[in-house]
C-alpha cells in the first residue's frame, strides 16, 4: 500500500529532524533549525497524504468498507503521531522556538515507529464503531493527547533548564542556553494545556454522548472512561493550582509530566493491560 | 513623554492574597468546605481512588462466579510471586481464596466502588465544594458588571502619561475614537475636574469560571436524577414474539413496560469477503399500545428506538430456536421432487393420503445412553422427528440433514430429506429510561462554553484619566498578559501620534 510507504517516508523524516533538532541545541545555527523544520514539514505532509490515501483506500475496497483511518491500534498510533506533529508545528509557528523540537518530535517518532510493528491491514468497522461520532470523538481526544504530549516535552525542558540554572550553569554556549527562559517555558506549557484540556473535555463528552446513543449509558466506569477521567482530574488540578493557587514553575511542570503519564496509560495501558468496552482498539 | 509599558497589573496575585487571608483568619470547617485547597485534594484523591476500580474487575462486568475465579487466580499468583504460598493444589483452593478476597473487597465497597457510599460521598463533596466556591466568588464577579471601576488608579504598573496640546474636548474625542475602535464599552465619570474613562472588552470572560463550575453541578444533578427516577433493564425477544415486561436491573425483577414491544424480525448482515465479519445487527421493532401499532423502527447498534421516554438499544444477538424446516419429498416409484417448508408441529400432505408432522427438532443430535439429546445449541447435527400417518397406521422416524441416506424406514412410498433449517433469531435489548440525561447534556454544553470563555476570552480594561495638561493611561487583563502588553503599546503609540 502506498499509504504505508508514505508513513515510512514520514518516519524517516522525523528520524532526521529529531537529530537535526538535537544538533540545533548546541550549535544554534539558523540553517540547522530551518532544515529541521523543513524536514518535519515534509514528514508531516507525507503522513497527511498517507492518512488521506488510507481513507480513500478503504473506500476503494468497497463502499461498505469505507471509514476514517483511526479504528485500530496501527491507525491510532499513526494518527497520534500526526496530531502531535500538528500541535508541534502550530507551537513552532506561534512561539518561534525551534529548540522545543528536540523534546517533542521524538514522541512522534516513537509512536510512528511503534506502528510499524503492527498490522496495517484495513479492516471494516465493527458495528459499534459505525457512527459519525467516531470522527469527533477520536479527533478531539487525540488533539488533547497530542497537546499534553507537547506540554510534557516542554515541561521536561523546563525541569532541565531550572536544574541547570540552580547549578549556576549559565554557559551561553551550552545546550540549555538554546531554550527560552523558564518563565516563557512555564507560560508555553500552560498555554498548550489550556488548549489540550478543552479538547480532552470535548473528547470525553462526545464519547459520553456516543455511548449513550449506542449503549444507553453515558458513563459506565469502563477502564478507558475512568482513566480519561483520571487524566482530566490531574489537568483540572494543574489548571486550578496554576490559575488560582499561583503554582508556577517546577511544581506545575511536574504536574504536566505526571498528567502525560496518565495520558499514556489511558491511551495504551488500558488497551494493552485492561479489558473493557474499548478493547476493539487493540 | 511616554513611559515604556513594562508590566501590567496582575489581578491573579491580588485574588490569591484575598483568599489566603480569608482562610487563615476565619478558619473553620465551612471555610475549608468552600476552599480551593479542598478542590485540589479531591481531584487528586478521586483520581487516585478511581484507579482501583479499573484494576479490580467490577461487579456487573461479568458473572460473579467468573469474577471470583479471576480474583482467586490473581491473589494466588500475587502471593506465589512473593513466595508466601506454595503452588496451589486444587482449583477449590484458588476459588476459596477468591471467595474470601471477594467478601473482603465487597465489604469495603471496592467490588462496586464507583457506586460505594464513600466514592459517592467524595463526588458529592466535590459538588458541594464547587457550588460553595462559585457562590463565594459570585459577588466579586458580579461587581464587574454592576459597579465597574471607572476611577483611574494611580501608580499601577505600565502606566503611561501623555502631554496634551489641544483642548480637553478635542483630546477626549480623539481618545474615544482611537480606543473606541477596539474596545466597545466605555464608561465615563468626572471627578475633581478630571475625566475618567473605562474601556472594556470581554467582560463576560469573568463568567467563564462560574459557568464551568455550574456545568459540573448540572452534570452531577443529572446523574442523580437518573439514578433516582431512571431505570435500566433488559429484554430478550425471539423473532415474532412480543412482551409487555422487561427485566429491571435495579429491582432484579420483571417490570411492566406500559405497552407491548414486538420483535417482527431480527437479523445480521455481514461484510463481503472472507470470514464472517458482522456488519450490523438489526431488530425490526414495533410498539403496540391499545391494540394499535404506535411506533416502529428497525434499530441497530448506534441507532435505538425511543418511545415514551424509553429507549431500546441493540445490545445482544443470538439464536432463538427454529421457525421452519425444509423437507424434500421424493416418491420412491419415481416422479417429481416436492419441497415443503413447515413450521414446528405443523402437518403437511405429500400425497397418497399421507399426513406428516414435524414433531421435534434437535440442533445437535446425539444418543446419550437411551435418551436422545442435543449436545449443544449449535447446528452441528440437525435432526427432525417426523410423525407419519398412512392409512390409519402411524409411526415416527428421525431424518438427519448431514446424513440424508440414513433412513431406516423403507416402507413409506416417499423418501424424506431434511434440506434446510430456518432459524429464529433472538435479539437482546437494553431498556433505558433516564430523565436526567438532558441535564447531563445541558451541563456538557455549559462546560465546554465555560472552558472556552475562561481560557480564551480575557477581560481587558483600559483606564484613561484626562485633565487639563495630561492624559494618563493604564490597563489590565485577566489573562494573556504578553499579547495585551503589545496591544497597549500599540494603542499608546497611536494616541501619542494623534495627540501631537
Amino acid at each position: 500500500m502506498i499509504s504505508s510507504k508514505l508513513f515510512g517516508v514520514a518516519m524517516i523524516a522525523y528520524f532526521i529532524s529529531t537529530f537535526a533538532y538535537i544538533f540545533f541545541l548546541p550549535s544554534r545555527k539558523k540553517g540547522v533549525g530551518s532544515f529541521a523544520s523543513i524536514v518535519t514539514w515534509v514528514g508531516f505532509l507525507s503522513q497527511t497524504a498517507g492518512l488521506i490515501l488510507r481513507w480513500k483506500d478503504s473506500y476503494a475496497m468497497g463502499p461498505e468498507f469505507g471509514r476514517i483511518p483511526f479504528t485500530n491500534l496501527f491507525e491510532s498510533m499513526v494518527f497520534f503521531s500526526w496530531s502531535l506533529v500538528l500541535v508541534y508545528l502550530g507551537v513552532e509557528l506561534k512561539f518561534k522556538y525551534k529548540s522545543f523540537g528536540a523534546f517533542v518530535i521524538p514522541f512522534s517518532l516513537i509512536a510512528l515507529a511503534y506502528s510499524a510493528f503492527l498490522s496495517d491491514e484495513i479492516e471494516p468497522l465493527v458495528p459499534a464503531l459505525q457512527s459519525y461520532w467516531l470522527h469527533a470523538h477520536v479527533a478531539t481526544c487525540f488533539l488533547g493527547y497530542a497537546s499534553f504530549a507537547a506540554a510534557c516535552g516542554i515541561s521536561i525542558i523546563y525541569l532541565l533548564k531550572e536544574r541547570g540554572e540552580k547549578r549556576g550553569d549559565n554557559n551561553p554556549n551550552g545546550f540549555l542556553a538554546a531554550f527560552p527562559g523558564t518563565k516563557i517555558l512555564d507560560e508555553v506549557n500552560y498555554k498548550i494545556i489550556a488548549v489540550g484540556f478543552p479538547f480532552l473535555t470535548i473528547g470525553i463528552i462526545t464519547g459520553a454522548y456516543w455511548a449513550n446513543y449506542a449503549w444507553g449509558t453515558y458513563w459506565s466506569w469502563d477502564p478507558k472512561e475512568t482513566w480519561s477521567l483520571i487524566t482530566w482530574l490531574v489537568y483540572a488540578a494543574f489548571l486550578h493550582a496554576r490559575l488560582t493557587y499561583g503554582w508556577m514553575g517546577k511544581r506545575t511542570a511536574i504536574l504536566s509530566v505526571a498528567g502525560f503519564i496518565m495520558v499514556v496509560f489511558c491511551y495504551l495501558g488500558v488497551n494493552l493491560l485492561l479489558s473493557g468496552l474499548h478493547s476493539y482498539a487493540t | 513623554m511616554v513611559e515604556k509599558v513594562k508590566k501590567l497589573n496582575s489581578e491573579k496575585t491580588k485574588k490569591e492574597g484575598n483568599e489566603k487571608s480569608q482562610e487563615s483568619f476565619s478558619g473553620g470547617f465551612f471555610e475549608f468546605l468552600r476552599s480551593m485547597r479542598l478542590a485540589i485534594y479531591l481531584f487528586i484523591l478521586l483520581a487516585f481512588l478511581s484507579i482501583f476500580g479499573t484494576i479490580i474487575q467490577q461487579e456487573g462486568t461479568e458473572s460473579n462466579q467468573k469474577i471470583v475465579i479471576n480474583l482467586g487466580f490473581a491473589t494466588t499468583n500475587f502471593l506465589k510471586f512473593f513466595r508466601l504460598i506454595d503452588e496451589p493444589r486444587s482449583m477449590e483452593e484458588i476459588i476459596s481464596r477468591g471467595e474470601s478476597i471477594y467478601r473482603f473487597l465487597s465489604a469495603i465497597g471496592i467490588m462496586n466502588m464507583y457506586h460505594s457510599w464513600w466514592f459517592v460521598t467524595l463526588l458529592l463533596l466535590l459538588t458541594v465544594n464547587l457550588f460553595l466556591c462559585s457562590i463565594k466568588r459570585l459577588p466579586a464577579v458580579l461587581k464587574y458588571f454592576s459597579e465597574p471601576k471607572i476611577i483611574y488608579e494611580e501608580g499601577l504598573n505600565g502606566e503611561s502619561k501623555l502631554k496634551i496640546k489641544g483642548s480637553p474636548e478635542e483630546t477626549k474625542k480623539k481618545i474615544l475614537e482611537i480606543i473606541g475602535k477596539k474596545f466597545s464599552r466605555c464608561s465615563e465619570k468626572d471627578v475633581d475636574g478630571a475625566s475618567h474613562f473605562l474601556f472594556e472588552k470581554g467582560r463576560f470572560g469573568r463568567l467563564g469560571v462560574i459557568v464551568t463550575h455550574f456545568s459540573i453541578f448540572f452534570i452531577f444533578i443529572g446523574s442523580l436524577v437518573g439514578s433516582i427516577w431512571g431505570f435500566k433493564g433488559f429484554l430478550y425477544l425471539v423473532e415474532g414474539e412480543q412482551s409487555d415486561t422487561y427485566w429491571d436491573k435495579g429491582k432484579n425483577a420483571e417490570a411492566p413496560l406500559g405497552f407491548t414491544l414486538k420483535c417482527e424480525k431480527a437479523y445480521v448482515t455481514y461484510y463481503k469477503g472472507e470470514g464472517k465479519r458482522p456488519k450490523g445487527w438489526f431488530s425490526d421493532l414495533s410498539v403496540i399500545k391499545d391494540n394499535k401499532k404506535a411506533a416502529s423502527k428497525v434499530i441497530r447498534v448506534n441507532d435505538p428506538l425511543s418511545y415514551n421516554g424509553l429507549y431500546f438499544y441493540q445490545a445482544n444477538f443470538g439464536e432463538g430456536g427454529v421457525s421452519k424446516i425444509s423437507i424434500e419429498v421424493t416418491p420412491r416409484a419415481g416422479g417429481e421432487k416436492k419441497l415443503f417448508n413447515v413450521g414446528m408441529g405443523k402437518e403437511f400432505n405429500p400425497g397418497m393420503g399421507m399426513r406428516v408432522k414435524v414433531a421435534k427438532f434437535i440442533p445437535d443430535f446425539i444418543i446419550n445412553g437411551k435418551e436422545i439429546v442435543s449436545r449443544s445449541d449449535e447446528l452441528n447435527n440437525p435432526a427432525a422427528l417426523l410423525d407419519i400417518e398412512e392409512n390409519g397406521k402411524t409411526f415416527s422416524t428421525w431424518i438427519f440433514m448431514k446424513y440424508p441416506d440414513f433412513h431406516p424406514f423403507k416402507e413409506t412410498p416417499f423418501i424424506f430429506k431434511l434440506i434446510n433449517i430456518v432459524g429464529k433469531n433472538k435479539t437482546g435489548l437494553e431498556v433505558v429510561y433516564d430523565p436526567g440525561v438532558i441535564l447531563i447534556w445541558i451541563g456538557c454544553v455549559l462546560l465546554v462554553t465555560g472552558l472556552y470563555i475562561s481560557f480564551f476570552v480575557p477581560h481587558k480594561r483600559i483606564w484613561v484619566k484626562l485633565d487639563k495638561s495630561f492624559a494618563a493611561i493604564t490597563g489590565s487583563t485577566s489573562k494573556n498578559k504578553p499579547s495585551f502588553e503589545l496591544e497597549m503599546e500599540g494603542l499608546v503609540s497611536n494616541l501619542k501620534g494623534a495627540l501631537k
